[in-house]
């Protein structure tokens, strides 16, 4: 049997075959009431969707700012590494207590 | 416009003092974009008309997908309830139908996912008729159009066999004679892949034929 020639005339009937655009009585009525029905059904969903959406977006800044930290220890160990910082950071306290204490008032 | 026309055929109606049906020339009928921002506007019954314009021509699609009654209907409004929901996203840049098409067609789509059945089906399920057309066209192949009904069944519960992405394709490509750049539109799929689908299908097709075929004459 020649399946190639057996295909195009299966195909060929098919195309021939029109579907029927035919639209049951009151069809449009079904559809909008299914739609006001879920409507009223669910009169909080647009609240949930926002919810959700925000919980996402939070989530995803969140994960984000986590990626990132990880992504860069070299920036936070440089910092930690370098003397000229600690230096500063270690004589604050020493300069502060040779201020006057009138000028803190 | 439409809104400005209405009003002077009121008044004409007014100051003749007998009352006038507004006349379709006078009154026309709204845009899609219109009605859509009317909808969205917040009233919500003016979709009706959305519907009422575009059913028969999602039944048509439907109806290539679904054989039951029941379940043309199920799609067609589950193709309405997702275009309203989703109503916003519609740019006016692109026809109304285009964007509606593109969600009808996803949505026959999830349906033939959703009920992959009868594929498991051989040639006993072939009703006399299509038997006969099978061996008269084994014999005669150029005499094979006589029964197009027989044939017309017999296409249809091959097309059943097929899965779904080579179903929706061999749909689109062959029967609806779309070409590949709008069958890439309508479902997203990119124009190589729809290449690609529409090639594996043709061989699937044919896998099931020879199958077919080989049953009955083997």
């Amino acid at each position: 049997m020649d399946i190639d020639r057996l295909q195009t005339e299966l195909l060929r009937a098919a195309r021939a075959d029109r579907p029927s655009d035919r639209v049951p009585l009151a069809f449009e009525r079904r559809v909008m009431a299914r739609l006001a029905e879920r409507i009223r059904r669910d009169p909080w969903s647009e609240w949930t969707a926002a919810f959700w959406r925000a919980a996402m977006s939070g989530g995803a800044v969140a994960l984000l700012a986590v990626a990132i930290n990880l992504a860069t220890p070299g920036a936070v160990n440089d910092l930690a590494e370098d003397p000229e910082l600690f230096a500063v950071a270690d004589n604050a306290p020493a300069a502060a207590a040779d201020e006057p204490a009138q000028d803190l008032w | 416009m439409s809104r400005s026309l209405s009003t002077r055929s009121d008044e004409l109606a007014s100051s003749d003092g007998v009352p006038v049906a507004p006349s379709p020339l006078l009154n026309p009928a709204p845009s899609d974009a219109e009605v859509v921002a009317e909808v969205l506007a917040g009233d919500i019954a003016r979709f009706e008309v959305l519907v009422c314009r575009y059913q028969p021509r999602l039944f048509g699609t439907a109806r290539r997908y679904a054989r039951r009654e029941d379940e043309v209907q199920d799609i067609v409004q589950e193709i309405f309830l997702k275009a309203f929901s989703k109503l916003g996203s519609w740019r006016a840049d692109a026809p109304f139908e285009h964007w509606l098409m593109r969600m009808a067609v996803h949505t026959c789509y999830d349906f033939l996912r959703s009920h992959q059945r009868n594929r498991e089906h051989n040639t006993t399920d072939l009703s006399d008729d299509e038997s006969d057309w099978l061996e008269r066209h084994a014999s005669a192949p150029a005499s094979g159009g006589h029964d197009a009904d027989a044939a017309r069944t017999l296409v249809a519960k091959v097309l059943d066999k097929l899965s779904p992405p080579a179903r929706l394709v061999i749909t689109l490509l062959e029967l609806e004679d779309r070409s590949v750049k709008e069958i890439a539109a309508l479902t997203g799929w990119s124009v190589p892949l729809v290449k690609v689908r529409a090639f594996r299908a043709r061989a699937e097709m044919k896998k099931i034929l020879r199958h077919m075929a080989s049953e009955k004459y083997l």
